[in-house]
């Protein structure tokens, strides 16, 4: 197939038990730069079953088209249904760029996806741009987040790529944008693999990504101080618990809790990192929190190179110390 | 019996790699090879099932003759047979040359219940490979696997369970299948000192070196040829700029904190 025939930016739309997953409408925002740049639309891929709510959402966040499979066999995710599906849209609506949210769903169904039609694919970006031949520009931090790499894929289409939850910003919702609305058919074969159960996770308190101040702690702090954080938290409104990888590898906390290279990606307004050394595969998670700060009693921690206020000490002395400054703050003078 | 085949990297341990910022390029010299942290768990989960199961476990990795040594590791830490897939025409592949090298490889061992990969590598972390070999393979996919609770060898299904972001997930399927798994889903066994022995005395035995020839693979497909993605170029990542005021801890310190916080209306 010649690469003139394909035209247009369409980004994966995932949607979990009837819910649009922010980081795809993250992508829309910046897809339509990238479609602004190349003069061309930006058009929505959503699967599911029952999704007559949902699919006027990708337009109200920036999509001119929405094309859109509605079949109880994709009421749940299923890599090999959905992988099903999508190839069979792609080929039908010949893409030039293709995005997913670096979602797990997403990373597990990009590849797939881009190996059955053996194109390029990029994961992870955090960044696009559009080269002076009108390829797209996919930058990723390989090698831990100390590099990063411009890639692109010159003769394949469509060009495809994931991009990392929570680096672009989520675009306005605008309910007066009108956009066109296509319903598709396509076959579903019957699966090798069945989803037979799932169990929600107990998520109390807000998910890390959204909490805008996050409270972290690593290998140096004891739970049994545990109250300490807790109370560090009622401080802050929207404030989260976060760690480090090895309080989750000790099964302290569960992995939805862990920040960096193999955990989630945060930028709250404030990260205060306790007990954390600030190993590169920590930092590649939280470098581009608005202030980062760090208790640490070990002066030469590397955290305190990459942190906007340090406070040297035991977090045993700090916190307390902490709280009852807080607590004064909130006293009525 | 069950025919496990577990896709290993030797990769340079990203925590010493430097970047040339004047070149634009990794230096790798001098850095340690490791083989990829998940890599390990995806062996380890492979001899466990053996152990349970019965049956085989053997390891691929598609790479330069110097993976050898992690190919040596994996033997001695209970592998049956460790294949090298290793050929000039195979340098500089990115992650879809890669994936369809490994499915070469993979029809030429011939039969298999279970392929396992880990989830990503240090250094590219693509997590791409395994949902890519399993395309090719023409067999099902699942990801970020923390457990195989049960094979059932007499009708051939397998039970799975795996994390997602908002929960967990328990999957049947139909054997053969592709897994990923991540670091920490089990403790790794370290090497036995006899079976390193052994290989060192025997390599041949344990080790095996195909090329391109060997997997019959298609020239148009592998290395730099069969790569549809090209790397322009590589510059050092920027580290925000940060205020790095640093103080001891104190009362003083503490205050001056709050009010920091408060310009940067955070409180
Ligand atoms: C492939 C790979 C991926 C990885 N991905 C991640 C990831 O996603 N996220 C992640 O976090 N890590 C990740 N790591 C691990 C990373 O390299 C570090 O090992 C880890 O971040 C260290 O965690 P830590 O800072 O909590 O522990 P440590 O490095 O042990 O640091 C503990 C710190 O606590 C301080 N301390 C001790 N006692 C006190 C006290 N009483 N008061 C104040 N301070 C105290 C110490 O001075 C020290 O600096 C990864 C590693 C690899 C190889
Ligand atoms: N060259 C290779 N040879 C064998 N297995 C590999 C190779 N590259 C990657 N893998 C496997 O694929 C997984 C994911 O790698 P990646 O897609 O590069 O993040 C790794 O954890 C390995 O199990």
């Amino acid at each position: 197939m010649s690469k003139e025939k394909f035209e247009g930016v369409y980004v994966y739309i995932e949607q979990r038990k009837g819910v649009i997953q922010e980081a795809s409408l993250q992508l829309l925002g910046e897809a339509r730069k990238l479609a602004e740049k190349l003069k061309t639309e930006v058009s929505a891929f959503l699967i599911g079953y029952q999704l007559k709510k949902l699919v006027k959402e990708p337009i109200y966040y920036g999509a001119d088209k929405v094309i859109y499979v509605d079949n109880k066999e994709c009421a749940n995710y299923n890599p090999e249904i959905y992988k099903t599906v999508l190839v069979q849209l792609v080929m039908k609506y010949k893409p030039e760029i293709f995005l997913i949210a670096g979602t797990k769903y997403g990373r597990e169904l990009a590849p797939s996806i881009a190996a059955d039609l053996e194109t390029g694919i990029t994961a992870d970006c955090t960044a696009f741009d559009i080269d002076e031949k009108g390829n797209l520009l996919q930058i990723r931090p390989p090698f831990g987040g100390r590099v990063h790499a411009y890639i692109i894929t010159p003769e394949k289409r469509p060009q495809m790529a994931t991009a990392r939850p929570n680096v672009f910003p989520l675009p306005e919702r605008n309910v007066s944008r009108k956009g066109e609305i296509i319903k598709e058919e396509t076959e579903v074969s019957k699966p090798s693999m069945a989803l037979i159960k799932f169990e929600k996770g107990s998520e109390a308190e807000i998910p890390i990504e959204k909490a805008e101040v996050l409270i972290s702690f690593g290998r140096g702090f004891n739970l049994e101080d545990a109250h300490l954080l807790e109370e560090l938290c009622d401080f802050f409104l929207k404030s989260s618990i976060s760690c480090s990888r090895p309080i989750v590898d000790a099964g302290l906390m569960p992995r939805s809790r862990q920040v960096g290279q193999t955990g989630k990606t945060v930028r709250p307004k404030l990260y205060l990192a306790i007990g954390i050394s600030g190993a590169i595969q920590h930092l590649a998670g939280m470098k581009d929190s608005k202030f980062i700060a760090a208790i640490n009693k070990d002066p030469n921690a590397e955290i305190f190179k990459f942190c906007d206020f340090g406070i040297i000490g035991d977090y045993k002395e700090v916190i307390p110390l902490l709280i009852e400054e807080l607590k004064k703050k909130q006293a009525p003078s | 019996m069950l025919k496990i085949i577990v896709g290993i990297k030797w990769v340079p341990d990203t925590a010493d790699v430097k970047f040339d910022p004047v070149k634009g390029t990794i230096i790798r010299e001098g850095v340690e090879s490791i083989i990829n942290p998940p890599d390990l768990n995806a062996i380890e989960l492979a001899l466990a099932l053996k152990e349970k199961y019965g049956g085989e476990v053997y390891v691929i990795s598609m790479s330069p003759p110097s993976a050898i040594k992690g190919l040596k590791m994996a033997v001695a830490m209970g592998v049956d047979k460790a294949f090298l897939v290793s050929d000039r025409k195979f340098a500089a592949a990115d992650t879809l040359a890669t994936s369809y090298t490994l499915s070469c490889a993979i029809k030429k061992i011939g039969s298999y219940d279970l392929v396992i990969f880990g989830e990503e590598t240090i250094d590219s972390a693509t997590g791409h490979i395994g949902p890519e070999v399993g395309e090719m393979l023409g067999i099902p996919h699942l990801s970020y696997v923390t457990e195989v609770q049960e094979v059932d060898l007499q009708q051939r299904t397998i039970k799975m369970v795996r994390e997602v972001e908002d929960g967990v997930e328990f999957f049947q399927a139909n054997l053969p299948v592709v897994i990923s798994v991540g670091v920490g889903i089990n403790t790794p066994r370290y090497p036995i000192p006899l079976r390193r022995l052994l290989t060192e005395l025997e390599t041949n035995k344990y080790i095996e070196t195909w090329a391109l020839n060997d997997i019959g693979a298609d020239p148009e497909k592998v290395g730099f040829k069969g790569s549809p993605t090209r790397v322009v170029k590589v510059i050092a990542a920027p580290m925000p700029a940060r205020r790095l005021e640093i103080r001891e801890a104190s009362g003083e310190t503490v205050k001056l904190f709050i009010k920091r916080l408060k310009e940067a209306e955070i409180i």
